[in-house]
Order: structure tokens, then sequence, then C-alpha cells
């Protein structure tokens, strides 16, 4: 009886999918492979059952992807393919280490000593313990759970509003392998971005996939700003545009259309994914263009405006080579 | 004084019962809405019959979670809030002889018990203390105000047309023609309504995928599974309460009446819920210019027409 339960619970894990800088490729391939297997990517760390990090990330970030890990409830699983043809091994090693009783056992009795649990348990405790070293920010006030809380600044209307320092990335889902954005928000509208990028340890050669590289970063972001969107049918469609398939590409674009009509989408977003889809590659994005196109936007079109242009970004094609070559 | 205690006694086992088979019907209304959810979604039939008791299996596994300096009383509550709302609004439905909570004051119970919504979901964006927790709360607040007017003056209408706030009166006045046919604006908004205090479709907007699910961000395992529940319970409950407020109640030919009213409720949770699935998310700031400036003022219009037809055919 135990058993059937945990085959039904882990007949479909839901896994949280980090692109790591320069794993473009294997991001895209994973979430293909979730497709065919029916498998549902996790909105967030926190009711994925997995951690899948798309490629290898550089060492400065191998502690972050810990604390990531540790917002993992549990039972969880981990793995980091760094290659294309290792994904379906990967996910099916994924489900493996859910079913395995007793190696949940041990990881949940590990759990002690996770990064995230240790900031959680000691909440109140952390309170008196906190030597303020590594604030050096005097006007800060600390919150009980030795957060930073946020500070005021003069709205847009003249209006005093909060001021919270709210970083995107670098390891988020749906979002472009080492992009770390920095944003400042005024309620959920972004007033200021830095843009940082992580560089991959080595670089990574796109494979010969055969296929026009790039029309399929052009329907790689329509899938993640379709998904983004909520809409995972069109997006696992978008997902299977080939080139010998004129006619859903046709239906996703039409679809893409509708929205940005309708205003479900950013106008530049849909404009982009147009641009890209049926006429020709625009233009790069610098990092300046970047931080001007999510200024002012609220952090929902921040995400979809994001995903529409990471094909263009010039730290994406650093990393992952040119989309022409 | 003793024959009324024994008279209530006497009625218990009766509510008892009558509380189970409400429980029964909200977790059916709350399947049938997720199975055409998936179907929408382009699942196929039988996987989206699976999907919910394979979810429940996966989610009841999973470990909880707090976050850092988290409100945990009011995010719970918050949470596991929404399903017995659902209940209660179940439990307003005539359904055959009597409602389980049958009273002169239905229609305001419903939309006391729709607004108590507003605080749930607000509480569970609030109470996980995280970014994306307070944006879906916030999100829902203004959605809020602009879906709650239309759908109250939708909730007008039927009333004035039975000239009651009863339920059970208010579906028997419809024995020659149902408020949906003749107050076709009211019964729009009133499901624009329901769609507003589930948060799904047009109206998700508060637990956006583009903002990590946003209210919901922070949930896990159990906590996120009744949370779950409850959205699809409360596109249940809502479309049940559709049934006598526009739909004829338990009016239909053959079968009993009871047996209509389950049918129409499951038949319009269904529909609802595809709709759902199919239309897209709406970015709030869109929304409200056309839930205030034409769904509200078309709802008054509608208001004043079923009254001047009321007056002048009496």
């Amino acid at each position: 009886m135990r058993g059937r339960v945990v085959t039904l619970a882990t007949a479909r894990p839901r896994v949280y999918v980090v692109e790591a800088p320069g794993g473009r490729y294997v991001r895209a391939e994973t979430h293909r492979e979730l497709d065919r297997r029916g498998w549902q990517p996790a909105p967030s760390p926190a009711s994925a059952d997995a951690l899948l990090i798309a490629g290898t990330l550089p060492d400065p970030l191998r502690a972050a992807a810990d604390v990531l890990w540790s917002q993992l409830p549990g039972p969880r699983a981990r793995a980091e393919p760094t290659a294309v043809s290792s994904v379906p091994s990967t996910l099916d090693g994924l489900r493996a280490c859910l079913r395995d009783r007793a190696g949940q056992l041990a990881d949940r009795r590990g759990r002690e000593l996770d990064e995230a649990t240790r900031w959680v348990r000691s909440d109140s405790a952390r309170h008196d313990e906190t030597d303020h070293d590594d604030m050096d920010h005097d006007d800060m006030e600390m919150a009980p759970g030795g957060l930073v809380l946020a500070q005021g600044a003069p709205d847009r209307d003249g209006l005093e509003m909060d001021a919270l320092r709210h970083p995107l990335g670098p390891l988020l889902d749906r979002w472009p392998g080492g992009l770390e954005l920095v944003t400042t928000l005024h309620g959920d509208v972004v007033v200021e971005a830095e843009v940082t990028w992580w560089e991959p340890p080595h670089p990574t050669a796109p494979p010969q996939t055969g296929r026009a590289d790039d029309l399929a970063g052009g329907w790689d972001a329509a899938a993640t700003v379709l998904s983004l969107l909520g809409d995972e049918r069109q997006a696992r469609l978008a997902r299977s545009v080939a080139p010998s398939s004129p006619e859903v590409g046709d239906r996703v674009l039409r679809r893409l259309d509708r929205l940005t009509r309708r205003g479900a989408l950013p106008r530049t977003a849909g404009e982009v994914l147009h641009t890209a889809l049926a006429d020709s590659v625009p233009a790069l994005i610098s990092d300046d263009e970047l931080v001007e196109l999510v200024s002012g936007r609220d952090l929902g079109d921040v995400r979809l405006l994001v995903a529409a242009h990471a094909p263009l970004l010039q730290g994406v094609v650093d990393a992952s080579g040119s989309l022409d070559d | 004084m003793t024959d009324p205690l024994a008279d209530q006694l006497a009625r218990l086992p009766a509510a008892a019962l009558g509380a189970v088979l409400a429980l029964g019907l909200v977790l059916v209304l709350a399947w049938t809405a997720s199975v055409s959810r998936g179907v929408a979604a382009g699942r196929a039939v039988p996987a989206s019959m699976a999907h919910a008791p394979a979810e429940a299996a996966r989610l009841l596994r999973q470990g909880r979670r707090t976050t850092l300096s988290a409100d945990r009383l009011l995010w719970r509550v918050g949470g596991w809030g929404l399903f017995p709302v659902a209940v209660l609004l179940i439990a307003l439905v005539p359904v055959g002889e009597t409602a389980l909570l049958p009273g002169s004051l239905g229609v305001v119970w419903a939309n006391a018990l729709d607004v108590v919504v507003w605080a749930l979901v607000w509480l569970l964006g609030w109470g996980a203390n995280s970014v994306a927790g307070l944006v879906g709360g916030y999100r829902f607040l203004a959605l809020a105000l602009g879906y709650e007017l239309p759908l109250m003056f939708a909730l007008v209408a039927p009333a004035i047309a039975a000239s009651s706030l009863d339920l059970a009166v208010v579906a028997d006045a419809q024995s020659s023609l149902w408020y949906a046919v003749w107050m076709p604006v009211a019964f729009v908004a009133y499901l624009v309504g329901v769609l507003g205090f589930a948060v799904s479709g047009p109206l998700a907007a508060p637990v956006g995928s583009e903002v990590s699910d946003g209210a919901l961000a922070e949930l896990s395992g159990p906590d996120l599974l009744v949370v779950r529940a409850g959205r699809h319970a409360l596109m249940g409950a809502g479309a049940a309460i559709a049934v006598p407020l526009f739909l004829g109640g338990g009016s239909g030919p053959w079968l009993p009446d009871a047996v209509w009213v389950v049918l129409k409720a499951l038949l319009l949770t269904g529909a609802l819920a595809w709709a759902a699935g199919r239309l897209p998310t709406l970015r709030t700031h869109q929304l409200m210019e056309p839930l205030w400036t034409i769904l509200l003022p078309l709802v008054v219009l509608q208001d004043l027409v079923v009254a001047v037809l009321v007056v002048s055919g009496s």
C-alpha cells in the first residue's frame, strides 16, 4: 500500500529547472524531455520535488545553489546535467532518488544543517546573536529575522514608498542563465536595476542539432513567455516547433499576437517575439538597454520582458555562442 | 422548554448526514473543476482524472516549510480557510426540499462568504513574508475591488426579480424562464466574480506564473494542497450558487429536483473551469478599467431593466 502511494506520488515529479551560465541548450532539452514524459516544471522551489541545474555552475554560485537546494521541502532530488544527451537519464535518476526511501530518510535527518533551516529555526534567537559586522549601513533597521528592512524613497508621484532591493536570478527558473538583475522595487514596480553576468566556467559549444539555431532560440523564448503566462499547452506547442511543422509555428505565433493585442503580454515583448519568429533576427540587447527595458515595469512584466529578449541578451550570446554561428 | 430541544436533537442525525453530503459534493465539484482544467490544458481525459489524486499523494508526502519571519498563524489561516468557505457556500444551496443552511437571507450570506475570500487570499500572500507572496496578495486586493462590485450588483438582479433574498424562493420564481436567459449581463458578471474569488482564468494574476505563483509561491506539501483544492472548490461552490440564482434551481424534466441541482452545478463547474483554463491571465492594471468602466455600468443598467420590468409587470 505504502509503495503504491509512493509510486503514485512520484509518477510525475515536479522539477525546478534552473539554467546555469551557458546552459541554454541543456535547459531547453530538459523542458522538451519533461514534455515528452508529461511532467510539469515546478513554479517555485517551495513545491518542487527536484532541483535540476542545467549546465555547469561557476564556483561562486555553488553556495547559492546550496541555499536554493535547502528551499526544497523534501523528499527531494538534485542533478546537474551538463550535456544534452544526458538529460533523459538524469530525469530517470531524479525519480529513482525520490523513490529511494532510505536515502530520503537520511536526507531529512541531515537537514538540520541546511542553510535556510538554520535561518528559520533560530529566527528569534538570531536577533541577539547577529553581530552587525556584515551590515555596514548604519541607517538600515533590523527586523527580528535579521533581515534588512526596506528603506524609504520618494515615488514617482512624490509620495514616499518603501524601496526594496530584490535580486532576480542568477538562479531562477525560466530565466537566462548567469543573469543577475538586482532590482529596486517600489511596491511591485522596478525603479532601478543593475545587471551582472556570471560567466560559465568553460565555454560551451552549441550542440549540432541540425536545426536553425536562431529560430530555435526564438521558439524557446516564446515557450518561456507562454509558460510564464501560465499557458502550458501553448508553451508545449512552441517547444515542439520544428522546421518541418510550419503550421504549428503559425498557431503559436497567432496566439502570441492575440495575447499582445489583448494586453496579456507587454507590447515590447510581443513585438520582439513576433520579429524573431516571423521576420528576421532582431538586434542584440546590451546591458544598458536591458536596464532601460525593465525600468518602470512591474515585477511580472519584467519576467516576461527578460524571457522574450533572452536569446538577444549580450551575456547569453557571449556564454553560449552567437545565434548565427 | 424540553420539546424544542428534543426536536433539535432529533434533527441532528439528518443535519450530520447533510453536512457529510455537502462535503462530498464540494469534493466532487472541486475534482470536476480540476479534471476540466486538465482537459483545457491539453491533457487527455484519463490523465486529467488521475491528476488530482496523484498531486494529492505527492503533496501529502511532501514536507511543510516555512520562511524567515513568516506570520505563520495568519498564513495558515488564509490557506486552510478557503475550503471551509466553499463548504459553507454549498450549504446555502437548496438541494431538493431544503438547503443544509436554509434561511431568508441566502443571497446576502453568499455575498458575505465571497468577501471572506478577500481576507483569506490576502493573508496567504502576506503571511509568507516574501516578495512574490506580497505582490500576489496586493494584486488580489486590486482585482477584488474590480470584480466585487459588479458581482454584488449581479446578485441584486435575481433578488429584485424574485422579491426575495431567500435562495429557495429565487429558484422557485424561475418556473417559466431562467434568470440566466433574461438577465444575461448579471449572469456573466456573476461568473466573472466566481473566477475572481476562485483566483483563476483571466483573474489569476494574484497567483500568476510570472511572479512564481504569487500568493502560492512559498507554500508546500499539505498547505499547498488545501489551497489548490480550495480554489477548485470555490469555483464549484460559485457554480452551485448560480443554480438557484440563475439556472432555475431544481426545475427540470424526469429527474428529481436534487439531481437537477447537482447536475447543473457539475456542468457549470466544468464549463467554467474549462474556460478558465483556456482564457489567458490578464495583467491586473488592464483588468481594472474594463471591470469598472464597462462591466459595472452594464450590470447597474441590468438591475434597472429588471426593476422596471418587475414593477411594470406586477
